[in-house]
C-alpha cells in the first residue's frame, strides 16, 4: 500500500466524519418541521473516492451515486415536495441538488480540516450524468492497490480537484482554542 | 419587503424563497454575482440580500465590491449563506458591509428571524 503521510490520513479521517455528521444533521433539520419522517437507510447510497496524486495532497475527490437513490440522500430537499409532486429523478433539479450536496460536504470538510493547519483549495465541482459511470480503476493507476470498485449502479458523479499548500504544519486541534473558525450551522450577526 | 436571493444552486434558491415568502417577503432570484448585479439595479428597493460566496462568473465577494462601486446609494441588509467559514473571508465580507454570515445547511426559521431582525433595524435607521 502506498504510504500515507499524516496530512493525507487526517484528510481521509476528517472527510469521513464530516460526511456522517452532515447526514445526521440534515435528518435533524428535516425532522424539525416536516410531516413525513425522512430516514437514511444503512445501505450505501453515496460513494466517495479521494485520490492523492502527490505527497502534498494534490488530488481529486469524486462523489458518486445512482439517480434512483439520490432523493434518499437529500431528505431535506425531498421533503420540500408533496409525495405526488416529487420531480422525476431525471429532472435537472436533482443533479443541481447533488452538486449542492457536494458543495456542502466539501465546505464543512474544508472548514474542519483548516483547524488542523491544512488549507485546501478546491476546484469548481463538475457534475457528470450518464447511463453508467465507472469509478477509478486500478488499471489506470501505477499504484498496486488503488481503490477499485465495481462500476455498476452509478450514473451521477461530482468531481472536484483538490490542492493543499506544500508548507503546512499539522497541528492538534481543540475547538475551545479556535473559536474564530465557523462551522456548519453556525450563524454570526455583525 | 423585497429580498434578493443569490445562489448558483436552484435547490438553495427554492429553499430560501419558500422560507422568505412565508414570512411576507417578495423575492427576486439571481444565479450568480453578475446576474445579481443586474437584478439589484432593476430592483433598488431590495431591503434584504441572501448571498452565496462561491459562484461562477462573479463570486459573492466580487458582487459586493461591484455593488458598492456601482450603486453607492443603496444599502440593503446582506447575509452570506455559504459553506465557507474561514475567518479572513468573513472579515473581508464584513468590511464590505455584510451584516451576517450563515453556514449551510441552514434552518429556515433562523434565516427568517435574521431577515426580520435586520430589515427592522434597517427601517429604523
Amino acid at each position: 500500500m502506498p504510504p500515507r503521510n499524516e496530512a493525507q490520513s487526517k484528510i481521509l479521517e476528517v472527510f469521513q466524519q464530516e460526511v456522517l455528521d452532515h447526514f445526521q444533521q440534515t435528518v435533524e433539520f428535516t425532522t424539525d418541521k416536516t410531516a413525513h419522517e425522512p430516514s437514511l437507510n444503512t445501505s450505501p447510497k453515496l460513494l466517495s473516492l479521494i485520490s492523492f496524486m502527490s505527497e502534498a495532497a494534490q488530488g481529486n475527490l469524486h462523489l458518486l451515486c445512482s439517480l434512483q437513490e439520490l432523493p434518499e440522500l437529500l431528505p431535506d430537499f425531498k421533503s420540500f415536495f408533496a409525495e405526488d409532486e416529487l420531480p422525476p429523478v431525471t429532472d435537472p433539479i436533482w443533479a443541481d441538488a447533488f452538486g449542492e450536496l457536494a458543495n456542502q460536504l466539501l465546505g464543512r470538510f474544508k472548514n474542519e480540516i483548516y483547524n488542523y493547519g491544512i488549507t485546501l483549495q478546491m476546484g469548481v465541482p463538475s457534475i457528470v450524468q450518464s447511463l453508467h459511470i465507472e469509478p477509478v480503476s486500478s488499471k489506470y493507476s501505477s499504484w498496486d492497490d488503488t481503490f477499485c470498485v465495481a462500476g455498476e449502479g452509478f450514473n451521477l458523479s461530482v468531481y472536484i480537484s483538490m490542492l493543499m499548500g506544500e508548507n503546512f504544519e499539522l497541528k492538534d486541534y481543540s475547538k475551545e482554542s479556535n473559536e474564530s473558525m465557523m462551522s456548519t450551522g453556525d450563524m454570526m450577526i455583525f | 419587503m423585497k429580498a434578493l436571493i443569490v445562489d448558483d444552486s436552484m435547490m438553495v434558491r427554492m429553499q430560501v424563497k419558500r422560507a422568505l415568502s412565508g414570512a411576507g417577503f417578495d423575492t427576486v432570484e439571481a444565479q450568480d454575482g453578475m446576474d445579481a448585479l443586474e437584478k439589484i439595479k432593476a430592483n433598488q428597493d431590495v431591503q434584504f440580500v441572501v448571498l452565496d460566496v462561491n459562484m461562477p462568473k462573479m463570486s459573492g465577494i466580487e458582487f459586493l465590491e461591484a455593488m458598492r462601486h456601482e450603486l453607492p446609494d443603496i444599502a440593503p441588509a446582506i447575509v452570506m449563506l455559504t459553506t465557507e467559514g474561514q475567518p479572513d473571508l468573513v472579515q473581508r465580507a464584513r468590511a464590505l458591509g455584510v451584516k451576517g454570515w450563515i453556514i449551510k445547511p441552514f434552518k429556515a426559521e433562523l434565516l427568517v428571524a435574521t431577515a426580520q431582525k435586520l430589515t427592522q433595524a434597517l427601517a429604523a435607521s
